[in-house]
């Protein structure tokens, strides 16, 4: 198949990919295949992995013998105050200063349109001064309106989990750890609602950032910012356990540990896709190639791959047995639960019958028999063979942007591209009934983006990113000209055109740039997109979904804290603590 | 001295852009435009003012062009538009006609702020080509591009147009790749960003809020899951915290935020 050959032309490896098809379709085939990994269910489905931001961020901190110190709290009985942690990863220092507030309830929301919110903070290269600390502190509430000082990379803002929260605090007050049932039902302490870098509001733009600079990598300086928050976020529950009695225990190392960060996200994260075609075909390519030379790895050789690959998917499965969450779009985690356990039981059927089998082959056998979370939660898991493979592409992940036209080619070459590479665009019906029933829109109010029926938003300009009418809109103007005619003859009377074709030849050859989807279409729901950033890409678990456009999910649960970094291990797919079901006493 | 403002690639691209959509660009026409401006405020070009300037002229342009061949190389008739407007068809032009002869010479005709021009380096360079811009009445310009009335320069001179060369440059030509961001101009906007006017930065991102959408009732109910009260308000969030006390009571006394689109 082509793009099997598109990508093992860039393997560069000897692994050879699952071949026990069983009358299926091959490992390399399926884990490759454009038109079954683009489209949105499935990129929603895909799992969270090794290769995924915060994981990959957290991994290097161990790696790399990363150290995380609370350097200054200064925080009174109402929660106003400030605290600055000192982070050094190798010759590199940096700063985050979290900015502590006093909880208001009232207008109270994750949303960007919000004021209040109970921390904000600010990661910044080096030892912040003084002077930019209260800089910071003006500048910081006012966002777009706002400048960061010179070396700062990330702002980022959260809100306490209402429940949990003063649960915590009052049963350390008491001299008891909380309970454990409270902890694991909602998995987080604060959770963010936004982490803005990358330029916005004056931070350092990432791809400025120095050849040995640790934050290179997409998304490590947000996911750093995410992480610090999570230790905060226990600091300032333990600090203001102290504020009412001194003699408060700290949390409980695996409880601490068992807490994560909250995220909520919403339509940002489709027009993040639209906007970055080029990194998330870089991500998602460096990812599934990565996956194929994993698929290769004998079981049974002597190496122990067998062996572990059960070890992961028996942690994996007794996370999902353990998730307390409800969700509507996505799959059920009892589902998942009982696939993993098919998953682990033809694992064993196929060590035995198939002594020279193969990672991939398990993935052959179970296509089409288990759900396409469960498989993809095994497709994620057999990069834990291969971590430092891994580790090493994920390092390799940044990439420029540009989208460079070919204004030589022809019209009929043109065509021959959109045909071959598009053809699931050009297949959509855009007169269909419903094909374009919304309209996607940021607001003047904080650029929040939203979506609304094309009734409800007469007057707003849709920032939707119509690929399937754009691409028959050229299609159709390209039928009509010369064949032999150049794209910079065509386009300097069409120059509406331009982008499109810009878009088409700069990612042409590459395969998973964009979701196979129209998102104006009254059947399309957000939902699944949003949650392959934020599963996939970032590596939030328990997303759980609302309204078919909202996620909410945990980062970093499990994951060591700053206590744990120099001894930690493998830590993804925490069991929930035993023992401590309720309140103990100290 | 005017007050002056570091702003990020990010930041020029986003509101260069948003400008353009607020200024009736078509969409599809916007981001090379935006791109070729980026460039040129990179390259230490005043394009921000010559974004500004212009604005009030876009909406009766389209950015197509008129293309012909005089002795032998091309000609370009901008017909009268901003010269960043039409600078991506005759990118297109220069390089289509460079890989066919190894350099080419193209003329631009009937155009504002020709100056701008001098940023299609930025890019031809991704294509492998260097751009040497000539302007004015040397070398011959005048006599082939002499048919419009004199417009002003970016630079204060008056030409009527520009002759640009193309000839192959030291990068074979190619994808983008990180390591162009870490060489040429696209590296010092990325790291230092792009000193600009402050007043001049703030007119230009008040216009381009233009491109997004005024706040409403209805609007706030196409995202999120707020609970609004009878102004539009948010009160609470519906989510982890639905279950608080004192949500729900907002929520009993609220309009909940029900989706209609979903």
């Amino acid at each position: 198949m082509r793009w099997a050959e598109t990508l093992e032309d860039l393997l560069a490896s000897n692994a050879t990919p699952g071949t026990e098809t069983h009358g299926g379709r091959s490992a390399a085939d399926l884990l490759l295949d454009p038109d079954r990994l683009m489209r949105p269910e499935r990129l929603g489905a895909l799992a969270p992995s090794r290769m995924s931001a915060s994981r990959s961020l957290v991994n290097k901190m161990i790696t790399e013998k990363w150290s995380v110190e609370l350097a200054s709290l200064d925080i009174d009985a109402s929660a106003r105050g400030r605290a600055i942690y000192r982070i050094c990863a190798g010759a590199w220092t940096f700063s985050f200063v979290a900015y502590s507030f006093e909880p208001v309830l009232e207008g109270r929301t994750g949303r960007i349109i919000g004021q209040n919110w109970d921390m904000a903070g600010s990661l910044v290269e080096g030892e912040i001064s003084d002077a930019d600390v209260e800089t910071t502190a003006v500048e910081l509430p006012k966002l777009y309106a706002g400048r960061a000082t010179p070396g700062t990379l990330v702002w980022c803002r959260s809100n306490r989990s209402l429940r949990l929260f003063d649960h915590v605090v009052d049963r350390l007050a008491d001299g008891v750890q909380p309970d454990l049932d409270e902890l694991w039902g909602v998995g987080y302490l604060m959770r963010n609602t936004g982490l803005d870098g990358n330029g916005t509001f004056g931070t350092r733009s990432f791809l400025a950032l120095e050849a040995d600079h640790p934050l290179r990598v997409p998304y490590h300086a947000q996911m750093l910012a995410a992480y610090l928050m999570r230790e905060f976020s226990v600091d300032l529950v333990e600090h203001m356990a102290r504020l009412r009695n001194p003699g408060a225990p700290r949390l409980a190392p695996e409880l601490r540990r068992c807490l994560g960060l909250g995220n909520g996200s919403a339509l940002g994260l489709v027009f993040f896709t639209n906007t970055h075609p080029v990194l998330i075909d870089r991500w998602l390519s460096l990812r599934q190639r990565a996956m194929v030379r994993a698929a290769g790895l004998p079981l049974d050789d002597g190496r122990g791959y067998g062996d572990h690959l059960a070890g992961v998917l028996a942690r994996a499965l007794r996370f999902y047995a353990e998730d307390p969450f409800t969700y509507l779009a996505f799959e059920d985690p009892g589902c998942i639960t009982s696939d993993l356990q098919c998953a682990l039981d033809d694992l064993a059927r196929l060590r035995t019958d198939v002594p020279t089998a193969v990672a991939g082959d398990l993935l052959s056998r179970l296509d089409g028999v288990v759900s396409a979370e469960a498989w993809e939660v095994v497709a994620a898991a057999l990069l834990e063979l291969i971590p430092d493979q891994v580790d090493e592409l994920t390092a390799d992940a940044a990439v420029h942007e540009i989208l460079q036209g070919a204004p030589g080619a022809t019209v009929a070459q043109m065509r021959t591209l959109l045909s071959t590479e598009y053809a699931w665009a050009l297949r959509i019906d855009m007169d269909a009934p419903g094909a374009r029933a919304y309209v996607w829109y940021k607001s003047r109010d904080a650029e929040e983006p939203r979506r609304g029926p094309a009734d409800e938003v007469p007057d707003g300009r849709n920032w939707a990113l119509d690929l399937p009418g754009d691409l028959q809109r050229l299609d159709r103007a390209l039928a009509g000209a010369p064949a032999g005619e150049t794209m910079a003859r065509f386009l300097a009377t069409r120059p509406e055109l331009r982008g499109i074709a810009e878009r088409a030849q700069g990612l042409g050859g590459t395969l998973y740039h964009s979701p196979h989807m129209n998102m104006l279409d009254e059947a399309f729901r957000p939902v699944h997109i949003v949650r392959f950033m934020n599963a996939a890409f970032h590596g939030l678990d328990r997303t759980v979904d609302s309204q078919d456009r909202n996620v909410l999910g945990l980062l970093f649960q499990g994951a060591p804290t700053r206590d744990e970094l120099e001894s930690a291990q493998e830590w993804a797919y925490p069991a929930k603590p035993a023992g401590k079901a309720k309140g103990t006493a100290q | 001295m005017n007050a002056t403002i570091d702003v990020s690639l990010r930041e020029l691209k986003f509101t260069v852009g948003r400008a353009l959509h607020a200024a009736g660009v078509a969409a599809g026409a916007v981001n090379p435009v935006r791109d070729l401006l980026v460039d040129a405020q990179a390259l230490g070009h005043d394009a921000l003012a010559e974004l500004h300037r212009s604005l009030p002229q876009l909406p009766a342009h389209h950015g197509a062009i008129r293309v012909s061949r005089l002795n032998g190389h091309l000609s370009i008739d901008g017909l009268g538009q901003p010269a960043f407007l039409i600078a991506p068809a005759v990118l297109d032009l220069g390089v289509a006609e460079a890989a066919g002869h190894g350099g080419a010479v193209v003329e631009v005709s009937n155009c504002t702020g020709p100056g701008m021009l001098a940023a299609l380096a930025g890019r031809a360079h991704l294509h492998g080509l260097d751009v040497s811009v000539l302007a004015g009445s040397g070398r011959g310009v005048t006599t082939t591009v002499g048919q419009q009335p004199g417009r002003a320069w970016t630079n204060g001179t008056t030409a009527p147009g520009a002759l640009l060369l193309f000839s192959a440059g030291d990068r074979a030509a190619g994808p983008p790749t990180p390591r162009d961001a870490a060489g040429g101009h696209i590296a010092r906007l990325l790291a230092d960003g792009s000193r600009v006017d402050a007043d001049l930065w703030w007119a230009v991102y008040d216009i381009s809020n233009g491109a997004l959408t005024p706040d409403s009732i209805l609007s706030r109910q196409h995202a999120g899951s707020s609970v609004l009260d009878e102004f539009g308000q948010i009160v609470g969030e519906i989510g982890e915290d639905d279950d608080y006390p004192q949500i729900q009571a907002m929520s009993r006394t609220a309009r909940l935020a029900e989706p209609t689109n979903n």
